[in-house]
């Protein structure tokens, strides 16, 4: 907050000035762009579970979509969340990829809650042969959870386009405490 | 006006993005706080307004679970969310 003088006597001005960060997303893999809307799974076509867009994964290497603190790794490695401030990023790995219950997934990166995460950084090595074999689509939806909390929310990639990991996908702000 | 409710969730697979998001989406409409509360050996509690607090809990069909909520709407949510969590898979 920023209090400027008035001209006038007596008078005050009162500016607020919104502090903004600007968050920009990445491709945590190298894939194809498929918009939510196109995503197999309602849960994530009708935004129940968060805003964002969905990657077609061409190679397995799964990396951190933001710089940020590992938020929760859930126990069938299937999805991983990283939140950075009070945005929460979740990466689904593929459709009702849960009832692999771990098959596939190698987690590279020795990482607990609260790990800090650096952005690209190489989390985990995906079989995509065996969850190809196994589940109704590779799609694998990268969200912001708690879409409410931010704003300026804006995706960057057309739909069908080739991105390799650590390309931006969607970026959004939030307010600066 | 705080109300507490015991709820069942009968998803096989626990209580995965797809579940907690529908619930935590529904819980959103509500201007009454909601807790998620697991019970047993190491309760666990979220908000229920909170996606991957939701997940965190790793909530599986055999767990004791209430819901409870303090507000003005508390009661409409308590009963609305108990009925939403049984339908969810």
């Amino acid at each position: 907050m920023c209090r400027i003088k008035g001209i006038d006597e007596g008078a005050e001005l009162v500016m607020f000035f919104d502090k903004k960060i600007l968050i920009e997303v990445c491709a945590p893999c190298a894939g194809k762009v498929v918009y939510l809307d196109n995503v197999p799974d309602p849960a994530f076509a009708e935004r129940m579970v968060g805003d964002g867009v969905a990657i077609e994964p061409s190679e397995g290497k799964f990396y951190s979509p933001i710089e940020g603190q590992l938020e929760h790794l859930f126990n069938t490695k299937h999805a991983f969340s990283v939140s950075h401030g009070i945005a929460e990023i979740l990466v689904h790995v593929g459709i009702e990829s849960l009832k692999l219950e771990g098959e596939g997934f190698t987690v590279v990166k020795e990482m607990e809650e609260g790990t800090e995460l650096t952005k690209n950084e190489l989390l985990m090595e995906v079989d995509l042969a065996t969850l190809k074999e196994k589940l109704p689509s590779l799609n694998t939806p990268v969200l912001i959870a708690n879409y409410d909390d931010v704003q300026d929310f804006k995706v960057l990639v057309a739909e069908g386009s080739e991105v390799a990991a650590g390309d931006k996908i969607f970026q959004f702000s939030i307010r600066k405490k | 006006m705080e109300i507490q409710e015991k709820v069942s969730f009968n998803g096989k697979n626990g209580f995965h993005a797809r579940p907690a998001g529908i619930f935590s989406k529904k819980a959103k409409t509500y201007s009454s706080s909601i807790t998620l509360v697991k019970a047993g050996e190491t309760p666990k509690e979220a908000d229920g307004k909170k996606l991957i607090q939701l997940m965190k809990m790793d909530i599986k069909d055999t767990d004791e679970l209430y819901i409870i909520a303090n507000g003005d709407d508390a009661k409409e949510a308590c009963a609305e969310l108990k009925e939403l969590m049984k339908g969810l898979s």
